[in-house]
């Protein structure tokens, strides 16, 4: 008992000097009130306005007065909502001192990415429910790395242009994309946030759906079913025969029939036959290798609702 | 103990206290931020570029999703623009592609309080161009062959089948048209609305057999899919709460496809056949999700309810065309009425309880639960045909539950180390196990030396126990292979490591990335053995100048896979293998050089991706390796922009795009419609195209500031 209290104990006294290193560290924070400077952004501008790249700030939703939720909604913080308190910054410095900075945004900053991501989700949490659970928040993106807050048009939030700002990390991923069966990423037609929630998810590939089925049927419905008669791993997971960022195969396949229906099925008949190079044309052309394969006759992979389609032919 | 514990807690408390009001208040007065320098845009700005696009081929795969798969000239209009007024009303628009392709939304509102939009998308989709066939349409859902159409048992034998082909497209179109709402109480709570409905119509490949004969058609095309999503979402200082609703609704204007015979009929009626389409669905889901934002430690915990239904009640077709076969067994209902219940909840956990150290703790859980109503047949019509023996409906119900638990220790400001691992039981009904247990547990390092240098790499594996190893053959006839092992139901082994290197000196960026995976099937006699995949990449970019940035990018991905068989014949049993080997290959570059002389913008990029695919297939009964002919394909893209100022508000730009696309493919090369004497085919051709676009384009700006203003 007394070994157990001494468990307890030191994994308290443990906790407590870690807490001690916090406390000190957040001691460092507060100490004195924030200080703002004079005039909000009119002190700002007065020094970084005039470029596009700070003025087109103005056409974008951070800049709607009227917004009470927006930096520059009334009585808000403007420029400061975001780069922090701007006093020090602002304040005259001796001949040769560093200006105190303000918080910045993007790679190589001052600013931790940490106290970045902090600006963002002040505001942003609502958008951002499973942030600190992303891949992104554990490898220390920052909503900078993929999103330019004073642009007028953010490339990311475009479905035409945001594959491109995904693919500078997900290279993979984009190259993916120029497989000769893809979804319409390249074109434009589709973004990576069709599919998937880059601010984070508990789901499998952090999906937007619930599960990887009920994200795919979004927009494929027609598989949804419930059918009369299922198949099993469509109901389970549509990769288990799809690889949804582009395939060499027909329908985004991972691979062809009748292999990859054989890597499930193999029973006694013509189900357990191979295909074989002998049975291309000019040999004994088969059914279940040629034009559509397996699903020349078992058209129905997804499930069938016809009473006598058990075996998804019809 | 006791005594002991509570000194402990107390401290703790004691430490905890100020970490928790550690929060700076953001006590300001910003009465007099008049921001009387910001730019606040008002009144009408618009932007409308017109011009055209001359395609100088025909091809589907080209134009596959942006309308331009055919030759000649295409309307090429966009529009952007908008108002905002003083008082924060404000509407803008954007519309894109209008020609073959086209986009457009509408929004307006008054800031702070709501916003409505409207939006309006077509989607093309282009399959084939090359498929003939000698069915024709007649009506809505029913595939006609012509008068004088000869039947055999073959397709060799079908002798009017040449003289019957006619091209026919395989493609669909698709329209989607959505409105939404954004209504703010206050500042706090939010309602929001979206709706979107969208239309499909055209053709897909389709297929159908009269048992072992089977023929490929162009299968209609005609549904809506309806979807809405209504909520609210109410803010507080730490976190938030949303309650909302999802609804979609699926409506197959096509319950079915008839389609004549081609063959011989194998009973003496059926010299038409029937095969179910997609049917209606619609599905609801109740969500409840939020966060709250802990005061210590960084502290946040967010959680997700999500409970739905996904039902199914289309009237079921008879069993067979044939009139006498159909009344080979009675319906037990004339739907099905599937019922499907969904439950979802998880929840996390997250927590920094030292700058240098971070933990997360997660919970998962997913339920299908089907509640459908046993359906059983005392016989079935295999494909309109032929008499099959009793059969009953098996549903597929699961749950599934993961923990997971990942942490990382900053033990210098370079070195940071990871690792995680994870629990995932998936507990299966009606399939050949009833419980798998995956395990997961890696672990990485990410070292940044340099400021302009970053590493991150990881490595981990994978373990999954199916029912300790035991796999019971489901009792179906003909009876699966007991050898064989369904490779998502069975025991699994596995290995993944990824890298990540990044170097930035100066205005150079470079980043390399790779990926290896590798699954094995102990377990497997038959069926998928192993699954290797490694992946690398790698961009090099540099900002020369401020104007002038060039870009280079390789990749490249070799996925393994081995399978084996056994061809179960009545009298022997000769086993098999499978080898597949997919090669993939990247490359591109590009330059953007902006602002020549104040008015020209120029910008090239090439794109280049290739494919092989290797499959050997071993068999007793070939008695050597075959090898397969080599699948590939090879794609390049080359497209060229230039951008000329003439005014402030007048641009004029030129495109130059080629892209040259072949591919070898042995299912599809060389397959005419009659070539498989028990297929009618489509017989479409493996992608060959070469293309060439010329555009050319005004853009002119309505209102807003102009230089002279500025």
């Amino acid at each position: 008992m007394a070994g157990k209290a001494w468990i307890v104990a030191l994994s308290t006294a443990g906790a407590a000097a870690l807490l001690l290193a916090g406390g000190s560290w957040a001691q460092d924070e507060a100490e004195g009130a924030p200080q703002y400077s004079s005039s909000g952004a009119d002190t700002c501008l007065g020094c970084h306005g005039g470029s596009p790249e700070v003025d087109d700030i103005f056409h974008t939703k951070h800049a709607r007065p009227g917004d009470p939720r927006a930096p520059f909604g009334k009585g808000q913080l403007q420029c400061e909502a975001c780069h922090g308190p701007g006093g020090k910054h602002t304040a005259r410095v001796r001949r040769g001192e560093e200006r105190p900075p303000v918080v910045q945004f993007g790679r190589d900053k001052v600013t931790s990415i940490g106290e970045q991501n902090g600006m963002c989700i002040g505001c942003h949490d609502s958008g951002l429910p499973e942030w600190h659970a992303s891949a992104h928040d554990a490898r220390d993106v920052g909503c900078a790395d993929c999103h330019r807050v004073h642009a007028r048009h953010d490339a990311v939030r475009a479905k035409s242009t945001q594959a491109g700002v995904c693919g500078t990390c997900h290279q993979i991923q984009k190259g993916e994309t120029l497989l000769p069966f893809a979804h319409p990423v390249r074109e434009g037609q589709m973004a990576c946030s069709s599919c998937h929630t880059p601010h984070g998810s508990m789901t499998d590939a952090s999906l937007n759906g619930d599960t990887v089925n009920e994200t795919c049927f979004t927009c494929h419905a027609d598989k949804r079913g419930p059918f009369l008669w299922e198949h099993a791993p469509a109901t389970e997971d549509c990769r288990l025969c799809h690889t949804p960022h582009g395939s060499a195969n027909p329908g985004m396949l991972s691979q062809r029939a009748p292999f990859l229906c054989q890597q499930c099925h193999g029973r006694q008949g013509h189900p357990s036959v191979p295909g074989l190079p002998t049975n291309l044309p000019g040999g004994m052309a088969s059914a279940s290798l040629l034009a559509g394969g397996c699903v020349n006759c078992h058209s129905q992979v997804h499930g069938s609702n016809h009473p006598s389609g058990r075996k998804l032919t019809r | 103990m006791r005594h002991e514990l509570t000194l402990a807690l107390a401290i703790t408390a004691a430490l905890a206290a100020p970490v928790a009001s550690a929060n700076p208040a953001h006590g300001v007065d910003t009465s007099e931020w008049k921001c009387e320098s910001c730019p606040f845009p008002t009144g009408y700005a618009s932007e409308v570029e017109a011009g055209g696009l001359y395609v100088d081929e025909d091809s589907a795969k080209f134009g596959e999703y942006n309308g331009l798969d055919e030759k000649g000239t295409h309307p090429a209009v966009s529009a952007s623009g908008g108002k905002r007024n003083e008082s924060g009303t404000f509407w803008n628009y954007d519309v894109a592609d209008l020609g073959d392709d086209p986009q457009a939304r509408v929004a307006a509102g008054k800031e702070g309080r709501f916003e409505a939009r409207l939006s309006y998308d077509e989607l093309p989709r282009n399959v084939w161009d090359s498929t003939v066939t000698p069915f024709s349409l007649s009506g809505r859902d029913s595939l006609v062959l012509p008068a004088g159409w000869v039947r055999s048992g073959a397709t060799t034998g079908m002798t009017a089948l040449a003289g019957s082909l006619a091209p026919v497209r395989i493609g669909t179109e698709r329209t989607k048209m959505g409105a939404g709402l954004d209504y703010l109480f206050g500042d706090r709570l939010k309602f929001f609305a979206d709706f979107s409905s969208e239309e499909s119509e055209g053709s897909r490949l389709g297929g159908a057999n009269f048992i072992m004969q089977a023929l490929q058609f162009a299968e209609p095309v005609d549904a809506t899919h309806d979807q809405f999503k209504v909520g609210a979402v109410y803010t507080f200082q730490r976190g938030f709460v949303r309650l909302s609703w999802y609804g979609s609704e699926y409506d197959n204007e096509l319950g079915s496809v008839g389609f004549d015979n081609p063959y011989l009929p194998q009973a003496s009626d059926t010299t038409r056949g029937r095969k179910s389409l997609m049917p209606g669905n619609q599905a609801h889901k109740l969500t409840l999700d939020g966060n709250w934002r802990l005061p210590w430690w960084d502290g946040v915990l967010s959680y997700r309810y999500a409970d739905g239904t996904m039902e199914q009640d289309d009237l079921l077709l008879p069993l067979s065309t044939s009139a006498s076969l159909a009344q080979v067994a009675a319906l037990p209902r004339d739907r099905l009425n599937g019922d499907i219940d969904t439950t979802h909840y998880r929840a996390s956990l997250s927590l920094r309880p030292h700058p240098r150290l971070r933990a997360r703790v997660g919970y998962r859980y997913d339920e299908r639960d089907d509640n459908t109503a046993p359906f059983s047949l005392a016989g079935y019509v295999e494909s309109d045909s032929a008499i099959g023996p009793a059969a009953s409906s098996v549903r597929y119900g699961r749950e599934r539950s993961r923990l997971d638990a990942w942490g990382e220790v900053r033990i210098l400001d370079w070195l940071h180390l990871f690792g995680g691992v994870e629990q995932d039981e998936i507990k299966r009904g009606n399939l050949a196990t009833a419980k798998s247990e995956e395990t997961r547990g890696w672990g990485g390092l990410r070292v940044r030396p340099h400021a302009t240098v970053e590493f991150k790499g990881s490595y981990g594996e994978a373990h999954v126990d199916a029912d300790g190893g035991d796999y019971t053959v489901q009792a179906f006839l003909p009876p699966e292979n007991p050898l064989l092992r369904k490779f998502y139901l069975t025991n699994r082994d596995g290995e993944f490591a990824e890298g990540m290197l990044t170097w930035t000196p100066w205005r150079v960026s470079v980043a390399l990335q790779g990926s290896y995976a590798n699954d094995e099937y102990r377990l497997s006699v038959l069926g998928l053995k192993s699954s290797r995949d490694y992946r690398y990449a790698g961009t090099v970019s540099w900002a020369v100048t401020d104007r002038v940035s060039l870009y280079g990018t390789a990749g490249y991905q070799n996925i393994v896979t081995r399978q084996a068989g056994q061809e179960g014949l009545p009298v022997v049993v000769l086993p098999w293998s499978a080898s597949h080997e997919d090669e993939f290959e990247t490359a591109g570059g590009g330059i953007q050089w902006r602002d020549i002389g104040g008015k020209l913008n120029l910008g090239l990029d090439y794109s280049y991706a290739a494919s092989k695919g290797r499959i050997d297939a071993t068999s007793a009964a070939l008695g050597a390796p075959g090898a397969f002919p080599m699948l590939q394909s090879k794609f390049t893209s080359l497209r060229f922009t230039a951008g000329y100022d003439v005014s402030e508000r007048a641009a004029v730009r030129a495109t130059f795009a080629r892209e040259d696309y072949s591919s070898s493919d042995w299912s599809l090369g060389g397959v005419e419609p009659a070539t498989v004497r028990n297929v009618l085919a489509l017989g479409a051709d493996p992608y060959d195209y070469t293309v060439n676009v010329v555009g050319l384009s005004f853009r002119y700006r309505f209102g807003g500031p102009s230089a002279d203003a500025e």
